[in-house]
């Protein structure tokens, strides 16, 4: 998908893509720590203000970085490989950092367990392959790729996102949720109680 | 062989038959039998928080009828849980046991039917017994032995459904259009009440309400509360719930202002429906001679060091909100009592104050000498434990020690380190005191009394 585009085609790949995705893990970074910093205010109702303002930035940042990062590398000339690398560069730093918070209660495999299987982790996971398919689609209305005959709407960029909008019904819609957060925890009993 | 009367001695006789006959047609039905046994309506909620009642001081709460039940019988306020989540407290208010005991450690183990509940045990001394709301244990529902009337739901893995919730009535799944689950049960409550008023009878009634998702209650005017301030909370509580050791999960989103609220009007809708049962007691003039209790299985967190749960054990989970009413049975009512109050020793009372044996495998202990104003002391602590309810809850293993003074937490198999609280003193968020001059000498005494409990877990 947009392949052929190659802005810079004197940088590798690689370094097209580094840049946005290390950018996208500095802001996340940086707004864990305002937001730990923002507990010293002392004022409850200016601190709830900057923490809600903050909390959304960090879920934003998390669940939603490919919207950006995915453009960014497509327009720098990335290759499709690195700019989906690029787009899970912050969602899988954000699971090692919940592997690491994790593991300090249970066991390693329990705690990749919880990385790869509970709710909230492959919500931002899955929730990255839809949003990196209408990023693609957008990427492409915005390039010269019709000229070149390429369609925006395309069958990679329609699967990736029915995959995550049938991945959303199950986990979040049907039975409120419930359903899926069972299968789960059955899943779990089977393999470690 | 013949004994000549006198006329006078005849109708002395007679007279005094005519006085028995007209004095016994002037007294009660029974006057002469053994005092009807008491009735027991045991109405129990789900997280409720310990301090959010009128009676407790609560700045803006409105529970008149709770504080009307404090009124008339005795409020504890040093009423604690063993285990601070759904299943296993529900198991250990039933069963009177420790959750090492009867099994149900976390939501993920399973009830096992072999259990004994004080249901059955109520049943075996001539009541008749009712089981109407959330049973929420993993696994299939249970083969309760000794109850005439089973009401509960399965939907939501057993958390069942604020609106039209489809309940399972003695192993019938019965759809219901147009209900809002508080007040369903309550019907079926006073209905199985009003069925069994002349029998001594058992209601254990178990409400989904106030916990979590927070939909408003129908019975509740939505604008109550909508102009107070939460500012009483931790300042943690704050719009979208919080991040504090990466937990996103919370009050889910949304205002958690907007949602506090909306547990507190829950809370004055379960309030209601209590009443209802009061007054329906009051009616059928069985008040006097029913004890009514008054409960939760567990307390809530709400922003306390940025957690919003019940599985920290923090004084906030642990404790409960608990309430005895017996105007035949509670002397000096009005009370407030410190007595320490455990969800195990619920079972043990009840069976106590129908005069039936305690089984010697309850952990619990009586407390109706509170009740009598007697001179006792139940404890000075008790054991707490946690465990680990994973996924996708990443609270460890805990084993804790109450005292009236402290509550010290180990956590097992964790790399997170011993907290200790005093909790005599009241602050928003629970401040760990372990590294202080106070909690070094309250220390050692502390780990002892832990590892004393831990042996006697050990040793079943």
């Amino acid at each position: 998908m947009g392949d052929h585009l190659q802005a810079q085609p004197q940088a590798p790949s690689i370094q097209k893509a580094m840049m946005p995705a290390a950018v996208a893990i500095g802001i996340w970074l940086l707004l864990h720590i305002t937001y730990d910093l923002l507990g010293y205010i002392e004022n409850i109702h200016l601190y709830r203000t900057l923490a809600s303002i903050n909390w959304i930035l960090l879920v934003i940042s998390v669940g939603f970085s490919s919207v950006v990062v995915y453009p960014i590398t497509y327009f720098r000339g990335a290759s499709f490989r690195m700019r989906v690398l690029a787009s899970y560069a912050l969602p899988i730093a954000w699971c090692i950092k919940e592997f690491i918070r994790v593991s300090a209660n249970v066991t390693v495999a329990e705690a990749l367990f919880f990385v790869l299987f509970t709710s909230i982790q492959l919500l931002i996971l899955i929730g990255q392959v839809g949003l990196i398919g209408i990023a693609e689609m957008v990427c492409r209305s915005r390039s010269s790729i019709m000229s070149e005959g390429k369609k925006v709407i395309n069958a990679g960029s329609i699967i990736a996102i029915l995959f995550t909008i049938t991945f959303l019904y199950f986990a979040l819609i049907r039975g409120g949720g419930y359903d899926f957060h069972l299968m789960v925890k059955m899943i779990y009993r089977s393999m470690f109680l | 062989m013949t004994t000549k009367i006198t006329r006078r001695e005849a109708l002395k006789a007679s007279g005094m038959a005519l006085a028995g006959t007209m004095l016994g047609s002037m007294l009660p039905t029974g006057a002469f039998s053994a005092p009807k046994k008491p009735n027991i309506v045991f109405i129990m909620s789900d997280d409720h928080r310990w301090n959010h009642l009128g009676v407790k001081g609560h700045p803006w709460i409105k529970t008149p009828n709770l504080d009307r039940m404090a009124k008339e019988g005795v409020i504890f306020n040093n009423a604690f849980c063993t285990t601070s989540l759904c299943s296993p407290s529900r198991a250990s208010f039933i069963t009177g046991q420790y959750a090492h005991h009867h099994g149900v450690k976390n939501n993920l183990e399973y009830w096992n039917n072999d259990n004994e509940t004080v249901l059955e045990h109520l049943k075996t001394v001539g009541y008749r017994t009712g089981f109407i709301g959330k049973w929420h244990m993993p696994g299939p529902l249970p083969k309760l032995r000794g109850v005439d009337r089973f009401i509960t739901f399965e939907a939501r893995t057993g958390q069942g459904l604020y609106f039209n919730c489809p309940l399972i009535i003695d192993g019938v799944e019965t759809k219901r259009e147009n209900t809002y689950i508080t007040e369903d049960l309550t019907d079926y409550a006073i209905d199985f009440i009003r069925k069994e008023k002349d029998n001594p009878f058992v209601l254990y009634l178990a409400h989904k309400a106030p916990h979590g998702p927070f939909k408003d209650p129908p019975d509740v005017d939505k604008k109550l509360y909508a102009n107070e301030s939460i500012d009483h909370l931790p300042k943690w509580a704050h719009r979208f719930s919080g991040m504090a050791n990466g937990e996103i999960y919370g009050m889910g989103l949304g205002s958690v202002e907007k949602k506090h609220k909306s547990y507190n009007r829950l809370i004055t809708s379960v309030d209601q429906q209590v009443g209802r049962v009061m007054d329906e007691l009051d009616r059928l003039g069985i008040a006097d001679n029913t004890i009514l209790v008054y409960t939760t299985d567990n307390g809530l967190l709400v922003g306390e060091n940025g957690h919003y749960d019940k599985r920290w054990a923090y004084d906030q989970s642990l404790r409960l909100p608990f309430i005895v009413r017996y105007p035949n049975g509670i002397k000096n009512p009005g009370r407030q009592s410190d007595e320490m109050v455990l969800n195990i020793d619920v079972a043990p009372f009840l069976l106590d104050m129908v005069g039936a044996k305690i089984p010697g495998q309850m952990d619990g202990v009586s407390f109706k000498p509170v009740l009598q104003d007697r001179a006792i002391n139940l404890r000075d602590s008790f054991l707490y434990e946690f465990f680990k309810d994973f996924p996708p809850y990443t609270v460890p293993d805990i084993d804790a020690v109450r005292t009236r003074e402290f509550l010290y937490v180990e956590y097992n198999e964790s790399r997170m380190s011993p907290e200790l609280f005093d909790v005599r003193k009241v602050t928003k968020d629970p401040v760990n005191i372990l590294e202080t001059i106070e909690g070094q000498n309250a220390l050692p005494g502390l780990k002892q009394l832990l590892e004393q409990y831990r042996r006697e877990k050990n040793n079943g």
